[in-house]
């Protein structure tokens, strides 16, 4: 146990720390080695992760409650608490973590004290917002979340930076005013709004005010973390927002931050609604919106970073379908897919990173013809577009498969019909975008291009292992699950 | 001596190795020494004589069989040779003297002349083994390798327009596919495939499908109609020989063999049922139908082709009434036809080499320049019309005997038929034998007429004169007793048909003032002009519908691929492109667009809530 | 109690509708602080004191007097800004809409005679302890998201010497 309560402390102590080594140590040295410390951190926080989920399954505990600062034995409430889905969700966001800073060695070439600091207080926010237990606490980290990302977006101060940041800031608190009413709605009849107070019982002992004020809590509180996960139609931000940041951030806005604040949100609301009929049409509707109207979104864009904001917004309607089948298979592949989107969207961010650094644009119409000149991000592209499309043996295709498995089992047929109608959009814009980019002639401006060397090389590498990897070893991971008797 | 052949023969492998294989082997020599004439010319002999012997040795033999194995499947030929078959073989070995002594004379000097015997003594071959095949399947082997040399000779002159070529293939090779259908339908229904086994199957259910197939199959590969239209377009591409050898012989003779067999043996064909109706109906409208044609031809090898096809009409009437006159008749027509039709050929070859035209219009007179072709000539036309004394009229009398105890249309149309042949025979042999009133007054002699040609065409036609001269033959063969004799009445009917032809062309020849315009008021009578003008285009060419359906049917799948490909290469990316657009265009970058998007989904999540609960 | 609280919020929401909307960023302030003071109001007749008085003072008053003072720190011209929106159409609709909703929303209260029962009881313990035993992890959230204020000021605002 104390090993467990090493680890979760560390996932809150070891940001804060960091930020504090980085503040007082001298900023050329910061400037060199920045790298170091943040990559220190992410993989710390990887293995932790690990680790944990390691000590719980062997001890067949579910969940496991620590404060820190260790006062739990003065009042009796346990603060955070880990259990094997914020497990994963932890690993994910070290692994971006660790991407980010991959790719920022290369990308950010000035304010890098700011960028690691930064990055710190998002670690803090996302860690703590998938370890607390109670409603308001992760209506604080996500506060966290949200300012912190928009600092990073504007950080550079382009005038596209500040514009793109400037949307999301206002739409992000917007959100945040949507969750905190949803909130306040359900702490008028439990007056605490933490997780076991709440229970699923909500809705039980109601008078008809407050029926209609706990429906208007779960509306407001589904439309406020949507607006966070980028669902559509609540997704207009994602783009600019991802177009006008940073690659080193857009990795980490598209590869966690939307997941964390939005989709654990939801896991979030399911684990206390999920019964309720309603919620799983709402869900399921938003859910089959955004991979439709994502996929078609991105199949006319002629920016990189755009075509894959926008398959973001496909993938997590992905997810929330996923979530709305209400059963534990549904929940699994929705966790799944939030791993597997983690991987091959990082990688595609990777994939952008190295073109801006070696041909200096992201329009695809100004590109051609890179795949001899660039043969590893070209591949790491193309297994990312195709464990995107969900396609064997990529780790795409096991969590899109769990997904729509939920969705037939849970009796929407035509859903899953649907969803899998729709792989077939996603490889449509892939595929034009792989082909405008990848293959065909080169123009000429783009002729002395070579391929991208160093930490975004080994980034690519990285990730693409771990698509192949995972993908290839995920019927282990379903026969652990089987085991457990999870699926 | 015959007999020791016959037994020498009948041993072991022998029959194949004499029958089949030493053609072949002859013909290869041929090509061998293609520029040797006097070589070619033994060797011609030669062979075509020792195939003889061995024919005549055969037919004296009693009947026996043979079993040849061939391959280690256990596919053996069988073979055997009996009283029908001795015929036949002796029948083609004879005609193949002849032809063989022609082809070799005429193709003297020309480029294909090699190539081209070598594929005669192929189909030669294959013929001879065809007809001394007991089982359905050796047969259609040597059958199906008649199409080979058949094609290959077609290409030999016109290897860069093979339309004539595909014509003829499509053609005959579609009456061979009904053949196969027909033999595995009759094999099935019989359980065995040994002809001798075979006997009197009944026409009804799947059996009247198979005598269909065997019986259009064998017929169609004479030429019989609907797989006629090849026949008049080869006389115009073709080498002269060609159509000496093939249409005139060759063809029929195996055509003709085994739809005797099959009325006769295989089936059990009831005279004046049905099905004989129908190919009564069949040879009839082939006989009136070509007659007419051979009306308005002014080409001599066009219009022997379609005198060719006519009697084969005859031919088919006679087999296809069932009756003992029909069949003694059809099988006397056939050794008519293959003699007169064949020397018929034959003249039109040697009139072409010697006068480099074989246009109607332009020659003239030719019965001074020419005495001893032309009389031979007169022999046939006479022969063909069914004149007493010569070999056609026992033949004709009988089928007419034939057609009208079947029924009286089919004997009008047999007296049609031979109207309109005579009607044209006139036409053609008054405008050929004398000076024309407008006609070139001089035509190029190109090369002296030579013997050697002339002699296969004496032969023949000398075979043509005689009456009841091969009476004792045919009865033995087919194994019946004396027949029924010819009834006058029938004879008076046929000789006013035919005065009524003389009667015709006289009095075309003075409305005209021109031989070859003696039929025009015929010809451009209103109704028929039109039926002749469509004729001749080819909107009576089965051939023509085949390939307009084809192409129809191709016409059809290019636009369901069309179709196909635009929903897929169009219609789909071009929906997602469209909806793609709108709704980037929808997104203007406005902060306010975003918020009302918001408030749009916040409305739309209510719904929802409001309509579920 | 109930007709202070409606009027407070009617005020709170004309307070807030003219801070965004009016021209000049000095009034903006100032109407954010007037807010502000009638949200202390709201939250001391509710009971809440503590909040209360932290919202009077570090929004109507700390916050306020660092905005105007960085207003009057800064370079533009207020004239200028006034200008720069002058000439831009007022969409007059959204507020008048809001404030419409908002009387009717009062007026619904008043007339289905809404009561706040079942609310949480009062709380009575030192705020210290709250802040520090059960609301632990809001505490951290806190400081991390006034850290990250401080570190936007500073990425956000500051000069950079490498600039040229």
């Amino acid at each position: 146990m104390n090993y467990l309560n090493y680890a979760g402390e560390a996932f809150l102590l070891i940001p804060l720390s960091a930020i504090f080594l980085n503040n007082i140590c001298n900023k050329r040295f910061i400037e060199k080695h920045f790298h170091i410390l943040t990559g220190a951190v992410a993989l710390l926080q990887m293995i932790a992760a690990v680790f944990a989920f390691y000590i719980m399954d062997a001890n067949q505990m579910l969940n496991f409650d620590f404060s820190v600062f260790g006062s739990s034995k003065i009042t009796g409430i346990e603060l955070f608490d880990i259990n094997p889905v914020s497990l994963v969700f932890l690993f994910c966001i070290g692994m971006v973590a660790f991407v980010s800073v991959m790719i920022s060695i290369r990308t950010i070439d000035v304010k890098k004290g700011s960028y690691v600091n930064l990055l710190m207080t998002l670690l803090i926010g996302m860690n703590g917002m998938v370890m607390v237990s109670d409603l308001f606490s992760l209506y604080v980290f996500l506060d966290v979340i949200g300012i912190s990302s928009f600092v990073m977006i504007a950080m550079f101060r382009s005038r596209k930076g500040l514009e793109g940041s400037i949307k999301y800031l206002i739409i992000s608190e917007i959100a945040s005013i949507f969750i905190l009413m949803g909130l306040s709605f359900i702490s008028m009849k439990t007056g605490s709004l933490s997780f076991k107070d709440i229970g699923r019982n909500l809705l039980t002992n109601t008078f008809e005010l407050q029926t209609i004020l706990i429906y208007a809590a779960i509306i407001l509180m589904i439309a406020g973390f949507s607006i966070k996960a980028g669902i559509v139609p609540f997704h207009s931000w994602l783009p600019d927002a991802h177009q006008s940041a940073d690659t080193s951030i857009s990795v980490l806005l598209s590869g966690i931050v939307i997941k964390i604040a939005g989709i654990y949100g939801i896991y979030v609301l399911t684990n206390i609604f999920g019964g309720i009929k309603a919620y799983q049409v709402s869900l399921a509707g938003l859910g089959i919106i955004s991979v439709v109207v994502g996929a078609l979104l991105a199949a006319c864009q002629s920016h990189f970073k755009r075509i894959v904001a926008y398959s973001s917004v496909s993938q997590m309607g992905y997810i929330l379908l996923g979530l709305s089948t209400g059963s534990t298979l549904g929940i699994v592949g929705a966790v799944a897919h939030v791993f597997s989107h983690a991987a091959f969207k990082s990688t595609l961010f990777t994939n952008a990173a190295a073109i801006h650094e070696q041909t200096g644009t992201l329009e695809i119409d100004e590109m051609g013809g890179l795949q001899s000149r660039m043969p590893v991000t070209a591949f790491s592209s193309t297994i990312a577009f195709l464990s995107t499309a969900g396609i064997p043996p990529f780790a795409g295709f096991w969590s899109k498969l769990l997904i729509v498995m939920a969705l037939w089992g849970s009796g929407n047929q035509i859903l899953a019909g649907f969803a899998l109608c729709a792989s077939i959009l996603t490889s449509a814009y892939f595929l034009r975008l792989q082909k405008k980019v990848f293959f065909g002639k080169t123009p000429e401006h783009l002729s002395s291009v070579t391929e991208v060397t160093g930490s975004i090389k080994f980034a690519e590498i990285l990730l693409t292992a771990v698509t192949c990897i995972v993908g290839v070893l995920f019927p282990l991971i379903i026969i652990f699950l089987h085991s457990r008797g999870l699926i | 001596m015959f007999n020791s052949i016959g037994e020498f023969l009948c041993h072991g492998a022998n029959l194949i190795i004499f029958m089949v294989a030493l053609p072949a082997i002859c013909g290869i020599l041929l090509w061998l020494f293609q520029k040797q004439y006097i070589v070619k010319l033994v060797i011609a002999i030669l062979s075509s004589v020792t195939n003889l012997i061995f024919a005549l040795g055969l037919s004296l033999h009693n009947e026996f069989f043979t079993r040849v194995p061939y391959a280690p499947f256990e596919f053996e030929f069988l073979f055997r040779v009996y009283d029908l078959c001795a015929l036949f073989i002796v029948i083609a070995a004879v005609v193949f003297v002849l032809i063989t002594l022609y082809t070799v004379i005429y193709s003297k000097k020309k480029h294909y002349g090699g190539l081209y015997l070598l594929y005669l003594y192929i189909s030669f071959a294959m013929v001879n083994g065809a007809l001394l095949s007991d089982s359905l399947g050796s047969m259609l082997f040597f059958w199906e390798g008649l199409l080979f040399p058949l094609f290959g000779i077609l290409l030999i002159k016109n290897n860069n327009n093979p339309k004539t070529a595909v014509k003829t293939l499509t053609l005959v090779g579609l009456s061979d596919l009904l053949l196969m259908l027909g033999i595995i339908i009759t094999s099935h229904t019989a359980g065995t495939q040994n002809l001798s086994e075979i006997e009197n199957l009944a026409i009804s259910g799947n059996g009247m499908l198979g005598f269909i197939c065997i019986m259009l199959g064998a017929l169609g590969m004479s030429g019989c109609m609907p797989f006629h239209s090849w026949i008049p377009n080869a006389s115009d591409d073709s080498p002269t020989v060609f159509m000496v050898a093939f249409p005139g012989a060759l063809q029929v003779i195996l055509g003709v063999y085994l739809a005797l067999r099959t009325v006769l043996d295989i089936y059990g064909f009831v005279p004046g049922s049905g099905i004989s109706i129908i190919i009564m109906a069949l040879g009839s409208v082939t006989l009136v139908f070509a007659a007419a044609m051979m009306l308005i031809q002014n080409d001599i090898k066009r219009l022997i082709s379609y005198c060719a096809i006519s009697q084969l009409g005859f031919l088919v009437m006679g087999i296809g009434s069932g009756l003992t006159d029909g069949i003694v008749g059809g099988l006397h027509s056939l050794i008519d036809y293959v003699f007169y039709i064949t020397g018929l050929f034959m003249i039109s070859g040697i009139i072409e080499k010697q006068f480099g035209t074989k246009d109607l219009r332009q020659l003239s007179g030719l019965l001074k320049r020419i005495p001893a072709t032309m009389v031979c000539f007169i022999i046939f036309l006479l022969s063909v019309v069914g004149f007493p004394g010569f070999n056609g009229f026992l033949s004709k009398e009988l089928i007419f005997n034939a057609s009208l105890k079947t029924n009286v249309i089919f004997y009008i149309c047999a007296l049609l038929g031979t109207f309109l042949t005579a009607l044209s025979f006139l036409r053609m042999g008054m405008s050929l034998f004398f000076e024309k009133k407008n006609a070139p007054s001089e035509i190029k002699k190109e090369s002296k007429s030579s013997v050697g040609m002339l002699i296969p065409v004496v032969i023949l036609s000398s075979l043509c004169i005689g009456i009841y001269s091969q009476n004792g033959l045919v009865e033995y063969a087919l194994g019946i007793g004396k027949i029924a004799g010819v009834t006058f009445a029938l004879i008076v009917l046929f000789a006013a048909a035919v005065l009524l032809a003389v009667f015709d062309y006289i009095y075309g020849y003075k409305k005209s003032g021109n031989a070859l315009n003696c039929a025009n008021h015929i010809i451009y009578a209103p109704g028929i002009k039109r039926v002749y003008k469509s004729a001749e285009k080819g909107y009576f060419d089965p051939y023509n519908w085949l390939i307009a359906l084809v192409g129809g049917f191709s016409d059809i799948c290019v636009r369901m691929e069309h179709g196909v490909s635009w929903v897929y290469d169009k219609a789909v990316p071009g929906m997602v492109n469209k909806v793609g657009l709108a709704l980037h265009r929808f997104d203007n970058g406005r902060l306010s667009r975003y918020l009302y998007l918001v408030i749009g989904g916040l409305v739309f999540i209510t719904f929802v809530f409001i309509i579920i609960k | 109690m109930a007709t202070i609280i409606y009027i407070s919020l009617a005020f709170l929401l004309i307070f807030c509708v003219m801070a965004v909307m009016s021209h000049s960023l000095l009034k903006s302030a100032i109407y954010l602080a007037l807010a502000s003071a009638t949200l202390g109001v709201i939250l001391y007749v509710l009971g809440a004191y503590w909040a209360a008085v932290i919202e009077v003072s570090v929004c109507s008053g700390l916050i306020t007097v660092i905005f105007i003072s960085a207003i009057s720190l800064s370079k533009i011209k207020k004239e200028e800004v006034q200008k720069l929106y002058s000439d831009k159409k007022r969409m007059w609709f959204l507020p008048v809409m809001l404030i419409v909703v908002g009387v009717a929303l009062i007026v619904l209260a008043l007339a289905n005679d809404l009561s706040l029962t079942n609310t949480a009881e009062k709380v009575t313990e030192d705020f210290r302890e709250i802040f520090w035993n059960t609301r632990q992890a809001d505490i951290i959230g806190q400081i991390v998201t006034i850290l990250i204020g401080g570190i936007a000021v500073f990425v956000l605002f500051r000069d950079d010497e490498d600039k040229k």
